[in-house]
């Protein structure tokens, strides 16, 4: 009887048919499965990209210079900001600038909350005991150099007011091409200009040998040279908003506009 | 995942053993294709190395008899193909065969495949009871009383020992 069970069972077979539905059945099946794995990868390399595209994007978004502001006492320093008002770089363009950035942290800070950072450095390291001129150029690549030159130009005042010192303030706008030019001589807008006014009463004056010079010594030079009677309205003595051209020799030459201007 | 070769061998190897533990445990063609494609897509999901082909071999004879009780278990699958239409499903089958294979699906559902595993595949009480996970004692019992019944209803020869 166990032959004839053996037998029976022999004769049961899985016809070819089946087997071929059930191998077609597995191919679409695998097919399936590896669709389904693959999905996460995919939404995860998308993430990955996205990720990085928005961390490059927001990188270059942050990280791009669209305003300067040079500040001028006798340190001389560059801030450089972003879009969104933050200083994202800073440069010293003296060693007194070097030692008032040596122990100051501007980084990300606001342009205003900088520049009241920077003033009181200077106060306290003595920068601003004697009578001068804290002059501050902006140059901005939108049209939002305005706003910040109000908003600069009160900070400072107020700055300024807190120090008792008998530092002025001069704030004013300068064009791009200007920016690029003392950027080339590595200068502020500032003093470059007043080498290029000096250059036109003292044929000496070079800007090798007035890099090291301060601002106000500059002015000095040239007040030295064209004659005090003669240049009553250079520009330590200007009192009204306008141009540098109205206290320069020079006034054709570059763009500068004055936005505020004073003693205290 | 298995390759797509290892599922052909596979389905060469066994194919014939999947179909008569369905023929045992299901009632019609429609539910043999069914546990086909289920019993052999899980073995090319199982990741998990086979120890050995004995091993593969009682894997898949779980695999397959668990998928014949899930089938059967679906309420809209019970009251599918009578009896009769059973063992008229395989073709080919010889009239004394069919008569053999009938009395065999008409033992009791836990019987079936204790008769069919020692009887065809050659799996000892112990090994049935293995891959069942029961007692060995069980399984001596359920042969003992499939044997019987198969006696009864095929004219009383004994079986071989």
């Amino acid at each position: 009887m166990e032959n004839k069970i053996r037998s029976a069972f022999d004769e049961v077979k899985a016809d070819e048919e089946l087997k071929q539905n059930t191998a077609a059945f597995l191919q679409k099946e695998r097919q399936k499965q590896t669709q389904v794995r693959r999905r996460p990868y995919a939404a995860a390399y998308a993430s990955v990209f996205l990720l990085v595209i928005a961390g490059i994007f927001s990188w270059n978004l942050y990280f791009t210079k669209t305003a300067y502001v040079d500040i001028d006492v006798n340190p001389s320093i560059e801030l450089s900001l972003n879009r969104f008002n933050r200083v994202i770089y800073v440069h010293a363009y003296n060693a007194d600038a070097e030692i008032v950035l040596r122990n100051v942290s501007i980084r990300n800070k606001t342009c205003e909350e900088a520049v009241e950072i920077l003033i009181d450095e200077m106060d306290v390291l003595g920068y601003l005991e004697k009578p001068g001129m804290l002059t501050a150029t902006v140059q901005v690549s939108d049209s939002s150099g305005e706003d910040l030159l109000d908003s600069l130009s009160s900070r400072i005042r107020s700055c300024l007011q807190k120090c008792q010192g008998k530092v002025g303030q001069e704030v004013y706008l300068v064009d791009s091409a200007a920016k690029a030019d003392s950027y080339d001589q590595d200068l502020t807008p500032a003093r470059y200009q007043a080498i290029r006014e000096l250059q036109t009463v003292d044929p000496d004056a070079t800007f090798e040998n007035c890099h090291d010079s301060s601002l106000g010594e500059l002015r000095l030079r040239y007040r030295g040279h064209a004659g005090q009677g003669e240049h009553k309205g250079s520009s330590d003595s200007a009192e009204e908003e306008g141009t540098c051209e109205d206290s320069s020799p020079s006034s054709g030459e570059g763009n500068y506009r004055h936005r505020n201007r004073g003693e205290h | 995942m298995r390759t797509e070769q290892e599922a052909n061998l596979a389905i060469e190897k066994y194919a014939d053993m999947v179909r008569r533990i369905c023929l045992v445990n299901l009632k019609n063609s429609q539910d043999t294709e069914d546990v086909f494609q289920e019993v052999f897509l899980k073995y090319i999901l199982h990741d998990k190395e086979f120890e050995s082909d004995a091993h593969e071999k009682a894997w898949l004879i779980r695999v397959t008899i668990n998928a014949c009780k899930d089938l059967l278990k679906q309420f809209f699958r019970r009251r599918v193909t009578s009896l009769e239409a059973l063992v008229t499903e395989p073709t080919g089958i010889r009239e004394e065969s069919r008569e053999v294979l009938d009395a065999v699906i008409q033992l009791p559902a836990k019987y079936r495949d204790v008769i069919y595993l020692h009887y065809y595949e050659g799996y000892t009480a112990l090994e049935i009871a293995s891959i069942f996970k029961r007692n060995e004692n069980t399984i001596y019992t359920w042969l003992s009383r499939g044997k019987e019944q198969l006696k009864s209803s095929l004219g009383g020869e004994s079986f071989g020992k």
